[in-house]
């Protein structure tokens, strides 16, 4: 529905295009916050102390962020697949939640701690993105509780803009390390 | 509106209640709160700076871990002008024009029944309320609260030893900050969303008042500057407690002993930092300039001159706004030619300002004005806005502000150009909303009277800063006359002081006009102003007077 349409538009229809440009303005913010702790980072490595982190990251955390991915799109596309594509949204999730817990755990418990700075950033950006996916899978399940095209539809923005937000960040801290 | 608040309780209705209306009271209420502590705050800088070694035994009885045998500490002036800054700029100024005239004006304005997420809208002041309070809590903290600026610079804000203020009260202050950031984007998105999606069918943006399209700005400001802040805080936090290493240095010595870890940059957290501070300089003010245009409209009897030139102004504004934070930084280190540009994204800025001033001047010309008190308060503003404007210029050139950093000029020019511009704002509004809030009028006598003391004693208070800058005044220190250079200024201070107590002293007016108004003013008519704006013709409106 256009803007102005949608002030024509009864109640409702005006409620859910609030919704609609709140995530956006949350998106907006949120790609703010990752710019600027990628900025930081850029400026960091210049230092003479940077020492790049080896160690590899674990792809799995790649996968089920695309794994979601394709869970929301799958359940966005066809009434058929929605339940089962919402159940790999939410499963994928959580073990993408849990894998990074795990990584961030790692890396303080390491024999460095978090003294590097590529560690630091890794367990930085990590976390941050986490607490993004937890707060996205929050929303998903309160907007799903009205199971309708829309709530389906910010939904997926969430879930992709997620999605691309961890492989921006991978391709920044193992990329240009 | 949310719920039938006839059958409210108590409770439901006045305090957690999802109504914006009782929800723009709370935070304006909150904010007069803040603004209570952070003035008497800024008399006590104001004392110290005018007379050292002055003994204060009665206020040292108050504030006994400030003093010692009546003499203020070193340390507690320090947290006295970080304390002060942090509380003004974000639990008083940027609560009261955004939370409290925000909440209660931006629905009425467009034409809707509430906010867009009237639950998200009372959680944001919840939230907006604990951070006042943790920041507040602060200052009980074993040693004291922050005391690194409100800038909170490394690596003052990092070492726990460095000074008393960086233990437990610097932590306070980061998680205060913290939460005050989750509440600002959480009633900045319920805003966006309200102005852009829930206007009243067939409003267009265009017709909305300037102050509605000014706080479109100010939540987008917001939005897209507060996450460098917060990106700053969490790396701020992890230094001072997980042992990293964003922006402590390497190589420091602490009471003799060699700071362990270090090799990050102090400067990082300039950028990040300011990268923020800048656009919440527009934050603060584009409402006052919006509240402004408002004014002038009302009280001349025309629209605003320019109504779409001031649009776009202030839309240049907040964009260029993002392009400008290096000027905080020209004696960090930084290449000139970084420098250069950043003088000129600054220098620019004067062209949307001017275009404002010239509306604003096109507006006035050759019409009937009716001086009634927010009116005055409006022109207050646009004197503010000129003066601060036109140093501020100064300081946007390497060359000058190389020379007058950290000087008494730049705490003279923010004072007039955003922290004055944005407390008339405050003013401006109060007086003009006050029968809309309330359902009574403000006393116009009364009222005339505060302005003029205010207008008089502000400038009596900073313009003469500026005079000080020039003369090497440094700021931030606690006994400037330790340098022999500074000790002529004793007497240009002590005037400076004296100002700044009769300011304090002409806001009993304000206090007293407002707490008598609300039970003895004279009973508002529904469209006390004769204002076009949709908040007063909004059908509900006498039942907010109940």
């Amino acid at each position: 529905m256009s803007r102005a349409a949608a002030l024509e538009a009864p109640l409702a229809a005006r409620r859910a295009e609030a919704e609609r440009v709140a995530v956006v303005g949350a998106l907006a913010a949120t790609t703010m916050l990752f710019a600027s702790l990628v900025s930081a980072y850029l400026v960091r490595r210049s230092f003479t102390d940077w020492r790049a982190n080896e160690a590899l990251w674990p792809v799995v955390l790649l996968v089920c962020a695309a794994a979601a991915s394709a869970g929301i799109e799958a359940a966005s596309r066809s009434a058929s697949h929605r339940v089962a594509g919402l159940r790999v949204l939410g499963l994928f999730s959580a073990v993408y939640l849990s894998g990074a817990v795990l990584v961030i755990a790692s890396i303080v418990k390491g024999p460095s701690g978090l003294a590097s700075p590529h560690d630091a950033f890794v367990a930085l950006l990590l976390g941050v993105h986490a607490v993004h996916a937890l707060l996205g899978l929050m929303f998903a399940k309160q907007a799903l509780r009205d199971a309708s095209e829309a709530s389906l539809s910010l939904v997926r923005l969430v879930t992709h803009f997620l999605t691309l937000m961890l492989f921006g960040i991978v391709f920044v801290l193992f990329g240009l390390r | 509106m949310s719920g039938d608040r006839g059958s409210q309780g108590f409770w439901s209705r006045y305090v957690f209640s999802l109504d914006h209306r009782v929800i723009g009271l709370q935070y304006l209420f909150t904010s007069m709160a803040m603004a209570l502590a952070g003035g008497l705050l800024a008399l006590l800088v104001r004392v110290q700076i005018a007379w050292p070694d002055h003994d204060y035994t009665f206020v040292s009885k108050l504030l006994p871990g400030g003093f010692d045998e009546g003499v203020m500490k070193p340390e507690f002036y320090a947290a006295l002008f970080t304390m002060h800054g942090t509380i003004m700029i974000f639990f008083v100024v940027s609560s009261a024009l955004i939370g409290g005239f925000g909440n209660y004006l931006i629905p009425l304005q467009v034409g809707a029944k509430d906010m867009a997420f009237p639950r998200l809208n009372a959680l944001s002041y919840w939230i907006y309320a604990l951070s006042s309070v943790v920041m507040l809590l602060s200052f009980a903290a074993p040693l004291g609260p922050a005391a690194s600026g409100w800038t909170a610079y490394p690596p003052l804000s990092i070492l726990k030893g460095a000074i008393p203020g960086s233990n437990l009260g610097q932590d306070l202050w980061l998680v205060s900050m913290a939460l005050f950031i989750v509440s600002f984007t959480l009633g900045g998105l319920n805003f966006v969303a309200t102005i852009v999606a829930m206007r009243r069918p067939g409003l267009s943006m265009m017709e909305l008042p300037l102050f509605t399209w000014s706080m479109l700005y100010a939540s987008i400001l917001g939005l897209l500057a507060f996450p460098s802040l917060t990106a700053g805080a969490v790396m701020l936090l992890l230094d001072r407690h997980a042992g990293t290493s964003f922006f402590l240095p390497a190589g420091l010595v602490l009471s003799g002993d060699p700071v362990p870890g270090g090799g990050g940059s102090p400067i990082l957290w300039q950028h990040l930092f300011w990268f923020l501070g800048h656009p919440e300089v527009y934050i603060l003010m584009l409402p006052s300039l919006g509240i402004t245009s408002d004014m002038f409209t009302v009280f001349t009897g025309r629209r605003v001159f320019g109504y779409k030139s001031m649009v776009l102004a202030m839309g240049f504004i907040s964009g260029m706004s993002f392009l400008v934070w290096g000027h905080h930084m020209f004696v960090s280190g930084m290449s000139p030619f970084l420098g250069s540009a950043f003088a000129i994204t600054t220098t620019l800025i004067a062209v949307p300002s001017g275009v404002k001033v010239f509306n604003w001047i096109a507006s006035l010309w050759n019409r009937t004005l009716r001086l009634t008190t927010p009116m005055l308060w409006g022109l207050g503003i646009f004197s503010l806005f000129v003066t601060g404007g036109l140093s501020g210029i100064w300081l946007g050139q390497t060359q000058i502000d190389m020379q007058l950093h950290d000087t008494a000029f730049v705490v003279g020019h923010f004072h007039i150009i955003m922290a004055g511009a944005a407390l008339f704002g405050v003013f401006a509004g109060l007086h003009y909303w006050f029968p809309l809030f309330f359902g009574r009028m403000m006393s116009e006598r009364v009222g005339v009277l505060h302005f003029l003391l205010t207008f008089v004693f502000y400038y009596a208070t900073f313009f003469p800063m500026h005079l000080a800058g020039l003369q090497g005044q440094i700021r931030r220190v606690y006994d400037p006359y330790q340098y022999e250079l500074l000790k002529p200024l004793a007497p240009m201070n002590a005037f400076i002081t004296w100002a700044a107590i009769g300011l304090a002293i002409s806001q009993l007016l304000f206090f007293s006009n407002f707490f008598w108004s609300l039970r003895n003013g004279a009973k508002a008519p529904v469209n006390p102003w004769s204002a076009e704006s949709l908040e007063w013709s909004e059908p509900e409106s006498e039942e907010a007077h109940a």
